[in-house]
């Protein structure tokens, strides 16, 4: 049942700095399955945003494989990674990254473009998308009226554009307060599973890591053994009458209490 | 961005303004030289015919008395001219040698002489209403000096013809006659076989055989003067000695001294076509300097224009790539943009260019005539027409527009080119990093 979506061998990267060779991945070997929700977790420095650019093709490593769909990308030559990045990657960055001058509806358009949807078929599926994070109200909004919650919101719509078989998301609580941040990550949670959507996303925030449902570390560019279980698929319960509660609910549908 | 567009439209209208005031200025070296060349022809076949002529008048002014009835409403003979010249002369001087042709004038005004009177003084003024010519109208120097007005309703009268006259539009219209109808003049009757529609002196004419002039002016066998013409330039000194030798009584005046000045003339001429041949060239070599340069400041100004945006937008450019654009895409949108500010930048420039035009030119151009200075300030000849101030006004045609705007496209697109190229070539990792 289980299908491997994105799976690195061996991953090594090397960087140069000022003469100095400094390694920022090595031996990393993860795999992803259809339907993960990861959360892979380090201090700064580890290598989550190296080994997340490796994953999204945006950088190559300089030893090992990364398999995304049964083919090495890192074989590819930089034409087809254009291909890659746009129908099976969705990318989420902590700045959000939308294009200032487009609004809300358009940034999600965006990626759409160039690609032999229709026009009309486009701009339904932003609307939906829009609709999805609950941003129908705000699609002619451009990102500075936006709160940052908005704008990432907007961001993981726009990631969401193109159906990618995985998404990246690269610290995507790191410029959200505590509470917004927890609404976004409730967010990705809720795609993964009313869509099984697959999410590898990187942070340094224990609270957010541990709302995924597998959480990985990494530390000085290697991955840990360990893997912890996050809270991500068990059952919430009220902490007054017991009953199962769902994560997008305020109050709790047995006692009512505010959750 | 905005800098560019300001950069382009006063660069574009300056290469519209350019050549339009090249163009302008071409048109009006050529009409000036167009004009001048006009100007001196006629001068010159003016010179050549007066150069020919002898005069040869009376050497006293008798008075005739004349009928000083003042106050009626008759008309009246006015005394100006004496006819003193026995017509005779003419055949005498006709066959001397190196004298081509001799024309003999009668000439008597007939009008109303009114006086003024105010507290300080008496006017007295003559309302000529004709004059009676009696001219030979055989003469073979008729076609040399046009003897006879031109614009002619009817006929010139014949040579002999005793009873025809042409007369000028203002005696047709005072004495309300016309081809056909019946004249009479001091107690005879004439037919008016012509009507001279010119205007000038001959408005108020009435041409006639000599003879019938001498019959009805009572001055049987007198002429009022005679014009002489030699055969050429050379023999008028050498006719109007023997003229003087001869008839010692006359006058005798030649227009020698017009050689001199249409020689002078000539040198000048030659003069002011070379300083304005000169003055051309060297705006146009101003107008190189300046379409040159304004081209390339412009060029350069949208190259770094773009190279700044495109590192300002650095981080855009990543997040494109890593939304899966390509190379080409992301290279082409920045041509394209950069193609459409210089579009913008041309149509202002356009617009700027169509309506500055003359003033930019002025500007940037020098005068066309600044070193000809000497044109207006040549005395007597400043009233030639050629050296009216005609001011150079530079307008742009709609090619000059279109190309303008051609200019400006080709100037954003190569301007953007490199910028471009380089924004495309950006690694994701590093664009992304950007901030």
């Amino acid at each position: 049942m289980s299908e491997l979506i994105l799976k690195t061998e061996q991953l090594e990267t090397v960087y140069k700095m000022g003469g100095r060779r400094v390694s920022a991945l090595s031996g990393v070997n993860l795999q992803v399955e259809k339907g993960d929700f990861i959360s892979i977790m380090g201090p700064s420095g580890s290598g989550k945003t190296t080994l997340l650019n490796m994953l999204g093709c945006l950088d190559k490593p300089t030893r090992g494989k990364v398999i995304l769909d049964d083919v090495d990308v890192t074989k590819m030559p930089e034409k087809s990674l254009y291909e890659i990045r746009r129908h099976k990657i969705g990318f989420i960055f902590q700045t959000f990254n939308l294009l200032p001058y487009l609004n809300a509806i358009e940034n999600v358009e965006l990626p759409m473009e160039g690609t032999k949807k229709s026009k009309g078929e486009i701009q339904k599926r932003a609307r939906e998308l829009l609709k999805m994070v609950r941003l129908s109200e705000r699609e002619e909004h451009r990102p500075h009226k936006l709160s940052a919650g908005e704008q990432q919101r907007v961001a993981i719509a726009r990631a969401l554009a193109n159906n990618p078989a995985i998404i990246l998301a690269d610290e995507p609580t790191g410029n959200l307060d505590s509470k917004t941040s927890y609404e976004i990550v409730r967010l990705l949670g809720k795609l993964n599973i009313d869509q099984r959507t697959t999410i590898v996303m990187v942070t340094h925030d224990r609270q957010v890591g541990s709302r995924a449902g597998r959480m990985l570390f990494l530390n000085d560019g290697k991955l840990l053994k360990k893997e912890r279980k996050g809270s991500h698929l068990m059952k919430l319960t009220c902490s007054n009458c017991g009953k199962e509660i769902q994560p997008d609910d305020t109050f709790c549908a047995g006692c009512g209490k505010r959750l | 961005m905005l800098l560019v567009v300001i950069a382009l439209g006063f660069s574009i209208a300056v290469l519209i303004s350019v050549p339009a005031g090249i163009n302008a200025n071409q048109d009006i070296t050529q009409a000036m030289t167009d004009k001048y060349e006009e100007s001196l022809q006629g001068q010159m076949e003016q010179i050549n015919r007066t150069a020919l002529q002898i005069y040869v008048t009376g050497s006293a002014s008798i008075p005739t008395p004349g009928d000083p009835t003042e106050g009626t409403a008759t008309i009246s003979e006015i005394p100006l001219i004496n006819e003193s010249v026995a017509d005779d002369v003419a055949d005498g001087i006709r066959s001397m040698d190196g004298v081509q042709d001799v024309v003999s004038y009668l000439m008597k005004s007939f009008g109303e002489r009114e006086t003024e009177q105010t507290a300080t003084s008496v006017t007295m003024y003559m309302d000529v209403y004709y004059r009676i010519q009696g001219v030979p109208f055989n003469s073979t120097l008729d076609d040399l000096y046009f003897l006879f007005p031109g614009d002619i309703e009817g006929r010139k009268p014949y040579d002999g013809e005793s009873d025809a006259v042409l007369i000028g539009l203002d005696v047709s219209r005072r004495f309300e006659v016309g081809v056909g109808d019946t004249l009479n003049i001091n107690g005879t009757d004439f037919r008016v076989v012509g009507v001279s529609r010119s205007s000038g002196f001959e408005e108020k004419m009435v041409y006639m055989n000599l003879p019938e002039a001498q019959r009805i002016l009572d001055v049987p066998g007198k002429v009022q003067q005679l014009m002489v013409c030699a055969e050429d330039f050379s023999a008028v000194d050498d006719v109007a000695s023997r003229i003087k030798a001869a008839y010692p009584d006359l006058r005798v005046t030649t227009y020698r001294e017009q050689q001199h000045t249409a020689e002078s003339m000539q040198q000048q001429y030659e003069d002011i076509l070379e300083k304005l041949a000169a003055n051309f060239s060297q705006i146009q070599g101003t107008a190189n300097q300046v379409t040159l340069i304004s081209l390339v400041a412009t060029g350069s100004m949208i190259l770094f224009t773009m190279l700044y945006t495109t590192r300002e937008r650095t981080k855009e450019i990543g997040i494109l790539k890593a939304l899966g654009f390509t190379n080409w895409s992301v290279m082409t949108q920045f041509m394209l943009e950069g193609t459409i500010i210089s579009l913008i930048g041309g149509i202002a420039g356009a617009a700027i260019g169509s309506v500055g035009a003359p003033i930019l030119a002025t500007l940037v151009l020098p005068q066309l005539g600044s070193n000809l200075g000497m044109w207006s300030s040549h005395g007597g000849q400043s009233s030639a027409p050629w050296a009216s101030e005609t001011p150079v006004v530079a307008s742009p045609d709609i090619q000059l527009i279109l190309l303008g705007l051609g200019i400006a496209v080709l100037l954003g697109a190569i301007g953007s080119l490199y910028p471009a190229w380089r924004a495309s070539r950006m690694k994701p990792v590093e664009a992304l990093k950007h901030e």
